[in-house]
């Protein structure tokens, strides 16, 4: 019945090329890469053997990129210019960037563009930016241990991640360098490698809580099918949540108030000690000597698991009342399935397990290890998507996490595509015009649950224009959705009885153009020589301040050294240098610097020796010999 | 098989409203194994498009033939009977009064346990409308299958309402 004639993926191929596939989880505590060799799956390690690349990124003041434990063991030291958790800025507006919380150590700046980025020492730095650093290493990494070049990679996203997320995770990974397969949600993953485990049939619920993000998904494994039924989350909450509940405690107990970046960073890397240690340990003492991190006096305290799981309890319900919603959406019960899967770090939490066993009315499955299955299903992905496995069954049919539509008039929000549709999809809603005589349209793409336009996130605007002057109501204006397999939203309108026809693929306003990735890399190194000459005349400044400052000093002190031609001479070298130091020349500066030092030579050599007869007098050569 | 294949044929079922709901599934599995960009050669956009187009085809089909009453629109559709549904208001003024009614408890329901009741009658009213319509179909009564669809949306879209204040009074609720 095929009149579409699709070649297998490996026909064309020799048989014994195993093109280099990998699977990236691009998480927001940490990042893993993976591959599939001899059949089975392999996370690559970094040179000294870690398999977690900490997602932390660091800006250096001479350009230089630190990623990883080193980037993330500066985290409290250099605050601003060590960004962690960027998986939560990414695709988000700068209002939604400040919703995360009011505790974010950074430097944030509205560009033009609309997208938050990070002021740094190296110049502003957007969340792609900082993702593509995190990529960018474990493509190297992937590369040193597989030998060769990658021909692609599947990244892993939070099932409900929206469009713009997406977008940007997209973005991130082609600004790496990297040739992205696809998409894949982080749960389907991580069902993957379950799947591969064992051969389960059924119907499992995957609870993926992670650093950052919290994924829900509940699918249907058949016969190396995996139909994702129903999906849900929160792309804002996760075991950052938890740290920073325990960081208020702290700083509620202690007495801190408006904490600067450097303490924030340390009370949450504290907090997160203290929370892994409540895993398996029933209380954690706590002290701080006053004055440290601006406590106003000693401050002790036991934190008990108990109460850990009453600062937590709200977050944890919000994963149950997301769960509940996503069997709903599926039109199942608890007891429908088969097994619950956890997933991601946030799952060793004591009080997570216990709630999600009490939800589902089963033991929750973890004998994957939660930090490494998203990986390893990219993985499995991967080396199928190149090719690699042409007879394999497995296919993974996933959704769209949330609804797509339009606005319509009166800011209210017209749903094409509900949540929870398969993907691929095409969905195509007929509008017509509000006024005679009106021959253009604008449309407003929107994503969400909500009933107005103000209440959904607003993916793009784009116009219908040249439609035939017609009365109110004739045109019959045609607008298609598309959703390819990675999730990802193209959206044509047309009218249909004139053929008049516009089509935009969705960049969300805050995502990159194709463009702008290539602009992108030519401006930050613009912006790098740029930063490099302000940074080159601060020091300029800086260091002459110092030399003038203690020029003078020296001269207050020992200027009888100096003859009266001598004198003027140094002091008009220190008023040369402070005229110098106002202009914006750091090469001048520098001049008058070494013009000065030049100058006061003589000078130097005079109070060296004047110094070495001070010390001398009154001392034995002995009394110098024990020294 | 292409993009044109009405739903029915493309699952290799007869054009009637009634079919076994459980045997779609394994149908759309196996389209889906065929036709799905993954079983396209990832370096050649043309198959990818066309996948995506016949994948999303496929799917389309199976979400309208699945849900009754979007099938039951689907086969006005193909008679060239479908656009009315939308444009027409149902004159039925026994059918208007219960809508009227059903939504002015749910407006008043506080609490969940009430709207179990709500539920149970728009989902009788719905089932008997998906008794009747296959009636009218085959008679080819086309106004009475069109009034007949037009009632069958008005209570889907009211037993999602019912459905969505559920969600938020659990959500309001908490109880686990």
């Amino acid at each position: 019945m095929a009149l579409l004639q699709i070649a297998e993926p490996g026909q064309s191929q020799a048989p014994h090329q195993h093109k280099l596939a990998i699977g990236i989880d691009l998480g927001t505590t940490h990042s893993l890469v993976a591959t599939m060799q001899s059949g089975l799956p392999r996370v690559l390690p970094a040179e000294d053997g870690s398999l977690l690349l900490p997602s932390v990124v660091r800006y250096l003041a001479d350009g230089a990129v630190v990623v990883g434990e080193a980037a993330r063991q500066a985290a409290a030291s250099d605050a601003l210019n060590t960004l962690v958790s960027v998986k939560r800025f990414m695709g988000r507006g700068l209002e939604a960037a400040h919703q995360l919380g009011d505790q974010l150590p950074y430097e944030l700046v509205m560009h033009d563009n609309g997208m938050p980025y990070f002021n740094t020492i190296a110049g502003l730095k957007s969340p792609v930016e900082a993702s593509a650093e995190i990529l960018n290493v474990l493509r190297v990494r992937a590369e040193a241990a597989l030998g060769g070049d990658i021909t692609g990679a599947v990244i892993t996203v939070p099932a409900y991640f929206d469009e713009a997320q997406r977008q940007a995770t997209k973005d991130a990974a082609t600004l790496a360098g990297l040739k992205v397969l696809r998409l894949l949600n982080e749960p389907t993953a991580a069902a993957v490698a379950y799947g591969l485990d064992q051969q389960h049939e059924g119907i499992h619920a995957i609870y993926d809580l992670g650093g950052g993000t919290f994924d829900i998904s509940i699918l249907r494994l058949h016969q190396g099918v995996f139909e994702v039924l129903a999906t849900g989350g929160d792309s804002a909450l996760g075991g950052d949540d938890f740290d920073h509940a325990i960081a208020s405690w702290i700083m509620a107990g202690a007495g801190i108030v408006n904490p600067d970046a450097e303490i924030q960073r340390r009370l949450l890397q504290t907090s997160r000690r203290v929370k892994e240690a409540l895993s398996t340990r029933e209380s954690v003492p706590l002290s701080l000597a006053a004055g440290t991190g601006g406590a106003p006096a000693d401050w002790q305290a036991t934190l008990t698991r108990e109460h850990f799981e009453a600062l937590i309890a709200a977050r944890v319900d919000d994963t149950l009342k997301a769960c509940r919603r996503a069997l709903r959406d599926a039109g199942l019960k608890p007891a429908d399935l088969s097994e619950v899967v956890l997933v991601g770090g946030s799952t060793r939490v004591p009080l997570v397990r216990r709630r999600v066993a009490e939800f589902f009315g089963k033991p929750a499955l973890d004998h994957l290890d939660p930090d490494q299955v998203v990986a390893v299903g990219a993985a499995v992905q991967a080396n199928i998507l190149v090719g690699n496995k042409p007879d394999s069954d497995l296919l993974l049919l996933d959704v769209i996490p949330l609804s797509l539509g339009l606005e319509t008039y009166g800011g209210l929000v017209e749903k094409v595509v509900p949540r929870n549709t398969t993907i691929p999809v095409a969905r195509a809603q007929e509008f017509t015009t509000f006024k005679d005589g009106q021959t253009a349209m604008s449309l407003h793409v929107l994503q969400g649950e909500r009933e107005m336009v103000s209440d959904c996130r607003s993916l793009a605007r784009f116009e219908l224009q040249g439609i035939p002057p017609m009365v109110a109501g004739a045109a019959r204006i045609r607008v298609l959705f598309q959703v390819d397999a990675d999730g990802l939203l193209s959206v044509s309108a047309e009218e249909t009885t004139s053929g008049v026809r516009a089509e935009i693929v969705v960049k969300p306003s805050w995502g990159l153009q194709d463009d702008d990735i290539l602009r992108l890399l030519r401006e930050s190194q613009a912006a790098a020589v740029q930063d490099m000459q302000a940074r080159a005349l601060a020091e300029a400044r800086a260091e002459a301040e110092r030399l003038w400052i203690a020029t003078e000093a020296a001269l207050a002190q020992q200027g009888e050294l100096l003859s009266a031609s001598e004198l003027a001479e140094l002091q008009a070298a220190v008023q040369g240098l402070k005229a110098l130091a106002i202009a914006d020349d750091a090469a001048a500066i520098t001049a008058a610097a070494e013009a000065l030092n030049h100058a006061s030579e003589t000078f130097a050599a005079r109070r060296m020796d004047a110094g070495i007869r001070q010390a001398f007098t009154g001392k034995t050569l002995t009394d110098f010999e024990e020294h | 098989m292409n993009l044109n294949t009405d739903y029915f044929s493309l699952f290799g079922l007869p054009v009637v409203f009634e079919l076994d709901a459980n045997a779609l599934q394994p149908v759309w599995r196996a389209l889906q194994q065929q036709h799905h960009p993954d079983r396209a050669p990832a370096d050649d956009p043309v198959a990818q498009r066309q996948a995506l187009q016949m994948t999303s085809h496929i799917n389309a089909a199976y979400d309208t033939l699945r849900d009754p009453v979007r099938r039951a629109r689907y086969l006005l559709e193909l008679v060239g009977q479908g656009g009315d549904a939308e444009r027409v208001s149902v004159m039925d003024t026994d059918f208007l009064m219960a809508q009227m009614e059903l939504r002015e408890s749910l407006e008043e329901a506080a609490a969940v346990h009430e709207l179990d009741a709500i539920e149970a009658e728009a989902q009788d009213w719905l089932d008997a409308l998906l008794r009747e319509f296959p009636l009218d179909y085959v008679a080819q009564d086309w106004p009475e299958a069109t009034d007949c669809l037009r009632k069958m949306q008005f209570m889907t879209r009211l037993l999602a309402e019912i459905r969505e204040q559920r969600e938020r009074l659990e959500d309001e609720l908490d109880d686990f």
